[in-house]
């Protein structure tokens, strides 16, 4: 894990679409500063820009103008190889989908993170096989994610973002598809991991109550953050 | 069909506009779409195209060599090929017997009612030797086809009398000749030509020279002949010493115009035999050869049939590739389906919805594919014109096929192609419309009922009992192709009842490697592998049940075939990423992956077969060469002017032959009948013996007499000899001592080649009579010459015996072959041309083993070629299948894309992701394709071809060459999806999150 005091930050990013002629202002001169081992909710309404702020600050989607730094270094400056090699070396992703590959097994794709940032195959299935513990499904490596419940889809999704042990997740509403016992679950399990092993979390939500656990609350509006909500409990805990 | 669904669109107005309106919306996929469905269409309008420009050729053949003429009488029992001794000719009582009258009343209770003849023309017809003065050189054909007619009777002969019948009559001395005789001699109107008969040579002055258009393009069946020469019926009687009144060939015309004719010569052919069963004797036998039938249907040889059976394999591939298509489409489509049947359209609506799409693409498809076959037809055409034109100065004439297209064939083709893909596309929305709505919303995976319907458990039990029914029946009543499917049927329910039970891969592994094996090994059966080398239909039935079993077998054993991999993977872990992936779909979606495997592998299977059959063609006629002429290297045959007065003398005179010369043996064959056997009781290998033989004669057959030398050279290995010779050689020594020994030729196995022959081995004796005299000699077979395989040359023929029983029949018409040895390093085509000029005068035919056999190969390796060539564009199947579904697979899997590049996968890795994805999928239906397709080469050779000199070869580096080929093709198809999967943005893994 790299130490560093700051996990990500974003300097005046700006970030446009144009659909069918209509330019519409996703990001417009967002700037912020998440700290390592912090645990970040990013909430708004529908279209504010929040999933547009993650994929930029990860990476995912490039930006019109600003500056973004993980762990200090200008992922903005990086080619699109070394920025996807940086990805997969010191990020993790969650997604309300879950994006687990139908075809592969659930050791498979947790192990597909460390194959691609070259380690060996036998030593990648042994780390898979430790974050499925961690995620409590060591009786469902084999099985493939359409012989999964969504809550478990989605503990082998969050087992494949922190394999590689990222310096930062990146969750994009990772309770939507589930129903509320479930996602709770799957929110301890993410507090657990924040709190036991001090990876840094951002999670793009709606759920007022997956806010409620965070130790810091971006609020979004129009593409802009139009507000910071710290929960010091949470806080303390983070830290 | 068209009129259904054309009905069907204009009521529903808004289904028609939702349909179509996908061609216009993704005009790529179209334009895939449409490639890979015309390619079937392209293939049956290539062949059908290819069989009229066939049949034309065959009609003009029959036009030009015969005319009126539908049947040729002659007194000469059955002949070979080869066989130039001169026809014997007849008189009045046969002369008077068949005349139209006689044939009509004759055929009075014939079942179809009496057939009507409209002429009977007398002739002297033979082959004799031509010469002229060009510019300063000598001139001279060994073959030109003397007819001599009564010239008034040649202008009533038939319903349009020949052409050259309406000049004026040949006075004595004058002649005309074919325009075939007049390029080579260099006549022209008033050139002068020298004709040698029996009587010696004379000289005539063309009267003109015709164009070869019904008798002045006469040649007989297999005849070298440069061309006809008509003369006056007294003149080709003082030419050929025949006496007033007799003839030697009557030409009978069928009433109808040229090619309508020929539907009653079978009936007319019996008329005649019949008539002359009442006035021949003496031990005169006729033969009434049906020659206009055997020239327009080449004994129901049509070579398109072999190019529509060989398409038949890329058709199927074709429509697996249209199945897959349409799958994926749907697939890709499931939400907008989804919403479309939650709103409120019914299921057969969503059917209506892809059949009005499918019937648009196949509709062009069909139209774009005819046309496509049209050029396929005209290079095939081409090409066959290249092959044959090897032959060309052997049959003296042209034998280019011109390009023929009947709109009948063309709407067929259109027909049929649409027929195909809108049924492939009609079966596949039946499929797709059986949707889950929430599934197809929601893009979750479809769930399986946990029970089956009980619709579907009684189609399976129903096909194992039919399959167990076709079974018995086909056992029962010996039906090749019941043997074959019943038993695969009844495998395959049996197996969809147990896959209740057990689990899939065990299960369809066992079943589909007994269908393997069954389909391999069926051709065990006689039934079958009489039916597999009478039918291309059967060839196509085994080689399908052999690939898709093997298909199927690797399918459901993916892993074990991708075991490699995993060991790739541990020990260069750079590639694990790549192929983790690129295994675990076609692992994962195994009816895709093996309708993909299958579209290789069908097309791959027959390319196979085809370099098998041409590689083990090509190595027996190199392992044989020696083989052939017993040794010898080149013959010379004596013509109907008998034997060559100073054989060695003209060789010795001539310094390019006795250079290249090493030794001569001189055989002499005349024919003789096995009057034990009778010739309508056996087949030949190409159909009822040659004429048609009188009902009750005996087999026709020839005695060879062999000088010492012969035997004492000759390298024919034998397949059987009596016990008390220790060796070959030993058997063939016997023979010079005894005279009551004699060799058969091959095959005396109850079938024969060209003769009908009895079966006959080692101990048989044997009696031998002379047609003519009556005279008979009985002998004991001494041995069985081995077939030596390739191409037999047919010289030493029938039944060989020492020289030194020559006489035993007294009046024995023979013909004499002298046999040459060459020395090593010898011009083959300078020597060829020597003997050409030496002995043509004499009218003595000449040919060397090597250039024979060459030519043979030329033919053999231009056909096979074109086969393949053919075949290559049925290969757009698969490699435009593969990028079809590539293309389709990077729009499908763009949210997994978009994850794996999350996760860091680079735009590199992705797009090699791809790549091997394509290419391992290619590269396993290559080797399935290839390999069964040696087993089926194999399985030719054993069981349909049964040449027990044939050895098995497999061309392996033609066939690295070809797979190698293919899978580079296939590659760079895939080249373009994989580098747009490349491109898919990390971002698309959120876009269609949810």
């Amino acid at each position: 894990m790299l130490v560093t005091e700051l996990a990500a930050e974003a300097r005046e990013v700006y970030k446009s679409y144009n659909t069918e002629g209509i330019t519409v202002h996703a990001l417009d001169s967002v700037s912020l500063q998440i700290e390592q081992g912090a645990l970040v909710a990013v909430m708004g309404p529908s279209g504010c820009g929040k999933t547009t702020l993650l994929n930029t600050l990860s990476g995912l989607d490039s930006i019109d103008g600003g500056e973004i730094f993980i762990a200090g270094e200008p992922l903005h400056a990086m080619r699109d190889a070394r920025r996807t090699e940086y990805r997969a070396r010191y990020m993790g992703f969650i997604f309300q989908g879950y994006n687990l590959m139908p075809v592969l097994t659930a050791a498979e794709n947790v192990e597909l993170p460390l194959l691609v940032s070259g380690v060996g195959v036998a030593a990648a299935r042994k780390r898979a096989l430790e974050a499925l513990h961690e995620v409590r499904l060591d009786d469902r490596v084999g099985y493939r994610p359409n012989q999964l419940s969504g809550g478990q889809q989605q503990r082998v999704a969050i087992a494949r973002a922190l394999v590689n042990e990222p310096a930062i997740v990146w969750a994009d509403e990772p309770t939507g598809n589930l129903d509320s016992e479930t996602s709770r679950e799957v929110l301890d399990l993410i507090l657990k991991l924040n709190r036991e092993n001090g990876q840094t979390f951002v999670i793009v939500t709606h759920d007022p109550g997956v806010g409620s656990l965070t130790n810091r609350t971006i609020q979004m509006q129009d593409g802009k953050i139009v507000g910071t909500v710290e929960d010091p409990e949470q806080a303390a805990r983070g830290a | 069909m068209t009129l259904a669904v054309l009905g069907s669109m204009l009521r529903q107005p808004a289904l028609r506009r939702l349909g179509l309106r996908n061609l216009s919306r993704r005009k790529w996929n179209t334009v895939l779409v449409v490639v890979g469905s015309m390619v079937g269409t392209a293939l049956i309008s290539g062949s059908l195209v290819l069989n009229d420009s066939t049949s034309l050729f065959q009609e003009n053949e029959a036009r030009q060599t015969l005319g009126e003429i539908d049947e040729v009488v002659q007194q000469t029992g059955q002949r070979l090929p080869s066989d130039r001794r001169p026809i014997p000719s007849f008189g009045e009582p046969v002369l008077s017997a068949v005349t139209p009258e006689n044939i009509q009343e004759e055929s009075r209770d014939l079942e179809g009612g009496p057939v009507e003849v409209d002429g009977v023309l007398p002739a002297l017809v033979q082959e004799v030797p031509a010469e002229a003065d060009g510019d300063g050189e000598e001139l001279a054909t060994p073959a030109a086809t003397l007819i001599g007619v009564d010239w008034e009777s040649l202008g009533e002969f038939g319903s349009e009398p020949p052409p050259v019948s309406g000049n004026a009559p040949p006075g004595p001395g004058e002649a005309y000749v074919s325009e075939g005789i007049a390029e080579v001699l260099e006549l022209d109107t008033g050139s002068a030509v020298t004709l040698t008969g029996q009587t010696g040579p004379e000289e005539f002055e063309v009267a003109g020279v015709v164009a070869e258009d019904g008798i002045s393009g006469y040649r007989s069946q297999f005849s070298s002949s440069e061309g006809p020469v008509l003369v006056d019926e007294a003149a080709a009687r003082a030419l050929l010493g025949t006496d007033e009144g007799e003839a030697n060939t009557l030409f009978v015309s069928n009433e109808g115009g040229v090619t309508e004719g020929v539907e009653d010569s079978e009936e007319v052919a019996e008329t005649v035999q019949s008539i002359l069963g009442d006035v021949e004797g003496d031990g005169a036998e006729f033969q009434v050869n049906q020659v206009k039938r055997d020239t327009i249907e080449q004994g129901g040889f049509q070579i398109g049939d072999i190019f529509l059976m060989i398409s038949s394999f890329a058709i199927l591939a074709g429509i697996l590739l249209i199945i897959n298509i349409y799958v994926m489409l749907a697939e890709e489509r499931k939400g907008e389906l989804g919403i479309l049947r939650a709103v409120a359209l019914k299921r057969s609506g969503l059917v209506r919805l892809f059949v009005y799409e499918g019937y648009a693409y196949s509709l062009i498809a069909s139209l774009v594919g005819t046309l496509v076959g049209l050029g396929i037809a005209a290079a095939l055409v081409q090409g066959l014109n290249r092959a044959s034109s090897a032959f060309e100065d052997l049959f003296g004439r042209d034998l280019a096929v011109p390009f023929n297209a009947e709109p009948a064939s063309l709407l067929a083709a259109t027909s049929a192609g649409l027929l195909i893909t809108f049924l492939a596309v009609f079966v596949t929305s039946l499929r797709v419309s059986n949707l889950n709505i929430v599934s197809a919303i929601r893009d979750l995976p479809e769930e399986r009922p946990q029970r089956r319907p009980r619709g579907r458990l009684a189609a399976q039990a129903l096909l194992f009992a039919g399959g167990l029914a076709v079974s018995l029946w086909g056992f029962a009543a010996e039906n090749g192709y019941a043997m074959l499917i019943g038993p695969v049927l009844a495998a395959f329910g049996f197996g969809f009842l147990l896959s209740l039970f057990v689990p899939a891969r065990p299960l369809w592994s066992v079943v589909s490697a007994a269908v393997l094996a069954y389909a391999y090994f069926a051709n065990e059966f006689e039934a079958v592998a009489v039916e597999n080398e009478e039918s291309p239909a059967m060839f196509f039935v085994s080689g399908v049940l052999m690939v898709l079993a093997a298909v199927l077998l690797v399918t459901f054993n993916l892993s074990f075939v991708y075991g490699g991999l995993r060991l790739l993977m541990r020990l260069v872990p750079a590639l694990a990423p790549i192929l983790r992936i690129a295994v675990a779909h076609p692992a994962a979606k195994r009816s895709r992956t093996g309708f993909t495997l299958a579209m290789f592998a069908l097309i791959l299977y027959v390319v196979t077969v085809s370099a098998v059959f041409s590689s083990t063609q090509n190595a027996a006629s190199e392992r044989t060469r020696d083989a052939q002429l017993s040794g010898y290297d080149g013959a010379v045959q004596s013509g109907p002017l008998g034997s060559i007065e100073d054989f060695e003398g003209q060789v010795e005179e001539n310094p390019g032959l006795r250079d290249a010369t090493e030794g001569t043996a001189a055989l002499s064959a005349g024919g003789v009948v096995l009057p034990e056997y009778e010739a309508d009781d056996y087949e030949t290998a190409f159909g009822p013996p040659i004429g048609d033989a009188a009902p009750g004669a005996g087999i026709s057959e020839y005695v060879t007499y062999v000088p010492d030398g012969f035997l004492g050279t000759t390298t024919d290995e034998l397949s059987e000899r009596l016990p008390e010779f220790g060796s070959d050689r030993e058997a063939w020594e016997a023979l010079s001592e005894d005279t009551d020994l004699v060799m058969l030729t091959f095959p005396y196995d109850g079938s024969g080649d060209f003769l009908a022959r009895p079966e006959l081995g080692a101990g048989d004796t044997i009696v031998m009579q002379d047609p003519v005299t009556g005279e008979e000699a009985e002998k004991t077979v001494a041995g069985r010459i081995d077939n030596p395989g390739g191409f037999n040359l047919g010289v030493v023929n029938g039944i060989i015996v020492s020289e030194r029983a020559e006489g035993e029949f007294t009046d024995l018409q023979a013909q004499e072959t002298y046999l040459l040895e060459l020395g090593g390093g010898v011009d083959v085509e300078a020597v060829s041309r020597e003997l050409e000029d030496e002995f043509a005068a004499a009218g003595a035919q000449s040919f060397l083993v090597e250039d024979i056999l060459g030519r043979g190969q030329v033919f053999i390796d231009t056909f096979v070629n074109i086969v393949q060539a053919f075949l290559a564009f049925g290969l757009v199947v698969g490699v435009a299948g593969l990028a079809v579904i590539s293309a389709r697979s990077v729009h499908e899997r763009r949210r997994e894309i978009g994850t794996l590049r999350a996760v860091g996968f680079k735009k590199s890795t992705v797009g090699w992701q791809f790549l091997v994805e394509s290419s391992l999928v290619s590269l396993i239906g290559i080797v399935i394709g290839i390999s069964v397709g040696a087993l089926g080469g194999y399985n030719l050779f054993n069981f349909v071809i049964e040449d027990p000199s044939a050895e098995y070869v497999f061309p392996w580096i033609q066939m690295a060459l070809i797979g190698v080929g293919v899978w580079l093709a296939s590659l760079l198809a895939t080249i373009v999806p994989a580098v747009r999967a490349s491109r898919v943005p990390p971002v698309e893994a959120l876009r269609h999150g949810g």
